[in-house]
């Protein structure tokens, strides 16, 4: 009977441990667990544009294989309509014209969203059908690998108070959150 | 009692399925952000702003082709005024919602128009076409959303208009155009 | 000696304690086979053969309420789309409206023709329907609106004229209300087969087909 309950006690101490050793290794594994599970939310689990690639110098800005340019900015006064009349953007309005250069080691194209920002922080896409333009402005530029006949050009219509500043060059699927950021002018 | 508690518990568990089962479908966690107005008034509509300017009806319609598109209904034309806010604002579904709470998509039939994004500042005017049951006229809410069927998370501006009269003459949509500024 | 120690005796005592539980398992698996068997689970399921309904009478299909009117085979209304292998198209024409409150963007898959009649999709020999299009002007896929019934005809290729019974038989198909837990939301879904309708032929399709030609 004495024997029995030594070995009683001795179960219980033994348990005592245990537990406390588990408790104690609960806790840096509880740490670990937390920490791989906030992965996501340590690193900005959205995908929204936040590293901008700048240009260097040369006025190439770079990501990965590929690189970008701007090659002109400038805005235009009248188009052609294709009756030969001539269009003007409507009273309020400029109409810019944006050209890229775009050098890359891709070997498959890949197309750039485009947001021109003005210098109050306002964002303008390339304007769609309802605009009017003779000519489809594209809502995307080559950023990738260039096939024949590339998009490299496309237009914005912006209220005539409005300074451009910046072009950005996006994809959501391949180069977020790193994005081609470019000055304008 | 050990086997009441288990027995209850086990109630409880059923209990709080069943709950959760019922709380998914009769309070959905996710819900479109809804902003009201009337005519005249510009109604945010995240990140830009809607306004309605107006809305007819009339029994017949015409394409920008001239040709007459036949209903058995009457053609609803919404005048409204889409404008970008800091960024361009996007309307994925622009609906009529009648006084029954039927709800119209905008129709494609006609060649209609899509206006389906704006500039910041820049606002774009044009009519919104809809197709109705004569009896669908009255008291009506135009709902432009930010997302489609799936509105869930989107913005919606709803709008109050009233249409009662239906005009004999054949209608042709304003295309839609920047307004100047 | 303890409890811990094992002899003959505890042995014994341990493995009739053993054999409860394994008679008990024997005994509730002859019990729920017999069960079933008695309910019966084993019974050899009897295929019902479908419910005829008439051509011409509405019919409640979930999301609309559809009106089959009849069909046709025509070689000379949208020849030019007819795909490869396809000689004429079958047309059936019907009359549907949405009565679920809302526009339904484009036609539900309300009909579904006999095996052989049409071309199959690879492996499916009742494919859904070509082509959809409103019998008033030729539109494609038309949205349904609520309160606004429309005539419209879903189209299938078909490799011979002669595949198409005078007499067709179609299946009608209903959907159901499932609750979607992605969307949140109540959406119509899995068409299935829910009737027979026997639909005469029109050699002269109204609308749009006449306009066609």
């Amino acid at each position: 009977m004495r024997g029995g309950n030594a070995a009683k006690v001795n179960t219980r101490t033994s348990a005592t441990t245990a537990n406390k050793v588990a408790l104690g290794l609960l806790v840096p594994v509880l740490a670990a667990f937390g920490w791989i599970a906030s992965a996501d939310l340590r690193t900005g689990w959205s995908d929204d544009p936040r590293n901008p690639a700048e240009p260097g110098p040369d006025g190439w800005a770079s990501i990965a294989r590929t690189s970008v340019r701007v090659a002109g900015f400038e805005e235009v006064g009248t188009l052609e309509n294709w009756d030969g009349t001539p269009w003007t953007p409507p009273d309020g309005y400029r109409l810019w014209r944006l050209e890229v250069e775009v050098r890359s080691r891709l070997t498959e194209p890949r197309f750039c969203t485009v947001e021109v920002h003005d210098a109050e922080g306002r964002t303008f896409t390339p304007p769609g059908p309802d605009a009017g333009l003779p000519e489809t402005a594209a809502s995307a530029l080559d950023c990738g690998s260039l096939e024949e006949d590339p998009s490299l050009s496309t237009m914005v219509l912006m209220p005539v108070e409005s300074r451009p500043a910046t072009v950005r060059l996006l994809n959501d699927y391949e180069l977020a959150p790193a994005y081609f950021s470019l000055p304008l002018r | 009692m050990r086997r009441l508690v288990v027995a209850l518990l086990a109630v409880a568990v059923l209990g709080a399925g069943l709950l959760v089962d019922h709380a998914e479908r009769a309070w959905p966690s996710t819900r479109p952000f809804v902003r009201t107005g009337t005519v005249g008034e510009e109604v945010r509509l995240w990140p830009g702003w809607v306004e309605v300017r107006g809305a007819r009806a009339a029994n017949s319609y015409v394409d920008p082709y001239g040709d007459e598109i036949p209903t058995d209904g009457v053609w609803v034309a919404v005048d409204v005024v889409l404008t970008g806010g800091r960024e361009p604002v996007g309307v994925a579904q622009w609906t009529l919602e009648d006084a029954a709470g039927r709800r119209f998509q905008a129709s494609e039939r006609g060649g209609a128009y899509l206006m389906d994004s704006a500039q910041p500042e820049s606002p774009l005017r044009g009519e919104i076409v809809f197709e109705v049951p004569r009896d669908a006229l009255g008291r009506l809410v135009v709902r432009a959303g930010t997302r489609g069927a799936d509105d869930r998370l989107g913005a919606v501006a709803a709008i109050d208009v009233t249409v009662e009269e239906v005009s004999q003459r054949p209608m042709t949509a304003e295309q839609p155009r920047w307004e100047e500024r | 000696m303890g409890d811990s120690s094992l002899g003959p005796r505890p042995l014994l005592g341990a493995l009739r304690r053993r054999r409860r539980p394994i008679v008990g398992a024997v005994a509730a698996v002859v019990a729920c086979t017999g069960a079933t068997a008695l309910l019966g689970g084993f019974d050899t399921v009897e295929t019902t053969t479908m419910p005829q309904w008439p051509a011409g009478e509405p019919l409640d299909l979930g999301p609309a309420e559809v009106t089959l009117l009849d069909h046709a085979v025509r070689d000379d209304v949208l020849a030019d789309y007819l795909p490869d292998g396809a000689a004429a198209w079958l047309i059936v024409r019907a009359r549907v409206e949405a009565t679920d409150g809302e526009t339904l963007t484009y036609p539900p898959e309300v009909v579904s023709p006999p095996e052989g009649a049409v071309l199959p999709d690879g492996e499916d020999a009742q494919p859904s329907a070509d082509r959809v299009i409103l019998l008033s002007d030729g539109t494609a896929r038309p949205q349904l609106h609520p309160g606004l019934p429309e005539e419209v005809a879903y189209l299938w290729p078909v490799a011979e004229p002669g595949d198409v019974p005078a007499e067709l038989q179609v299946e009608v198909l209903v959907s159901r209300l499932e609750f979607s837990a992605s969307s949140q939301d109540d959406v119509w879904r899995t068409p299935q087969p829910a009737a027979d309708v026997i639909l005469p032929r029109n050699a002269q399709m109204p609308g749009t087909f006449e306009d066609t030609v």
